[in-house]
């Protein structure tokens, strides 16, 4: 798949972890779109075609605490819409009751921070975005 | 003088043990010795001075001597301490394969990259003990609260592959777990201490990068 027509969208609010995950999504040779909280990400998720056209996101990346909605709750709403893009939680918490909590929400993967080369790319295997 | 058999063994052997000297940084007064020394070397004792394996050729003039510049000869010094010094974080395990992983993200396009990182780490992490600090002063205990700075702390030097910080954050949140106060004050202190050493050690490595970076683009325009 052409890496350039893959839209990533990185929801997190804290300004260290953006600027690793955007890093590594660009190395990549993704697009990348970024939100700072939960609420953001469902507003955008909405207006992008939640419909699967041709707006609407390829992945999503997002962080479990953040200020507004968290990461759980804004993984429920995007479900709640009908939403089927790939969620992917990334999170310093790496319990399995962390992991189990964001998997019931409605995301299909987890990953503990920090986002690496490595897991980015097993994670477009994994959702045949590579 | 032309150079006489065995001659430009003894030259590399002279100009290596001036290399090899020491790891420390060298003050101009020494800069301007080794050059002076170099100079005998290379322009009296063997005056073909061209040594293509060391890039130890210095073209000098007596007003070099007293210049702050770094010459080729403190370049090397300089790369081989930074080598020296980045090994040493890994082996004492202050720092793991994540610091690695953003040098690999590092570009023309970024140049600054791993500085930009660590510069935020260092911005967010006294912050965060201080807040940490303020929250275990206070009554009652907020261990929700703690956990969720401590949660900040961990993912914050996670990102800089800063290991010791990350672990200790872990034994703190443990204390916060079992709503053990007093593990978490210890926990703290350690923590403080781990971060002080790493923000020195970061800062001094960084310190020495800077150093090098112009030189690094001149050496390799050179070849």
């Amino acid at each position: 798949m052409d890496r350039r027509r893959i839209r990533v969208l990185l929801v997190e609010d804290e300004e260290i972890h953006r600027v690793v995950a955007r890093a590594v999504l660009r190395a990549a040779g993704v697009e990348v779109e970024e939100v700072e909280n939960g609420a953001e990400a469902v507003r955008r998720v909405r207006e992008s075609g939640a419909g699967g056209g041709s707006g609407a996101y390829n992945l999503i990346f997002t962080d479990k605490q953040m200020p507004v909605m968290d990461g759980h709750e804004a993984t429920r709403q995007i479900r709640a819409m009908g939403v089927a893009t790939p969620i992917v939680a990334v999170s310093s918490d790496s319990l399995p009751p962390d992991v189990q909590a964001f998997i019931t929400a409605g995301a299909n993967d987890f990953t503990p921070k920090p986002l690496t080369k490595e897991k980015l790319g097993h994670i477009l295997a994994k959702f045949g975005l590579a | 003088m032309p150079d006489t058999p065995g001659a430009p063994l003894l030259r590399r052997r002279l100009v290596t043990d001036m290399v090899d000297w020491n790891m420390v940084l060298l003050t101009r007064r020494e800069l301007s010795i080794r050059i002076k020394i170099l100079h005998v070397i290379n322009n009296i004792l063997f005056p073909s001075i061209y040594m293509p394996s060391s890039s130890l050729h210095v073209s000098l003039q007596p007003s070099q001597f007293s210049l702050p510049a770094c010459t080729i000869m403190d370049y090397s010094t300089l790369r081989r301490q930074i080598t020296f010094m980045k090994k040493s974080f890994f082996d004492q395990g202050y720092l793991d394969e994540q610091f690695n992983q953003l040098e690999e993200l590092q570009d023309e396009s970024s140049p600054n990259f791993v500085e930009e990182v660590v510069a935020l780490f260092l911005k967010d992490s006294p912050r965060l003990l201080t807040n940490i600090e303020h929250t275990i002063g206070k009554y009652p205990q907020d261990f929700h609260r703690l956990d969720s700075l401590v949660h900040q702390l961990k993912g914050s030097g996670s990102s800089i592959g800063a290991v010791r910080m990350k672990n200790e954050c872990s034994v703190f949140k443990a204390h916060c777990n079992d709503k053990n106060l007093e593990g978490c004050r210890r926990s703290l202190q350690r923590m403080k201490r781990e971060h002080a050493t790493l923000k020195q050690k970061l800062e001094s490595y960084f310190q020495l990068l800077r150093q090098v970076a112009p030189r690094e683009h001149a050496v390799n325009s050179r070849k």
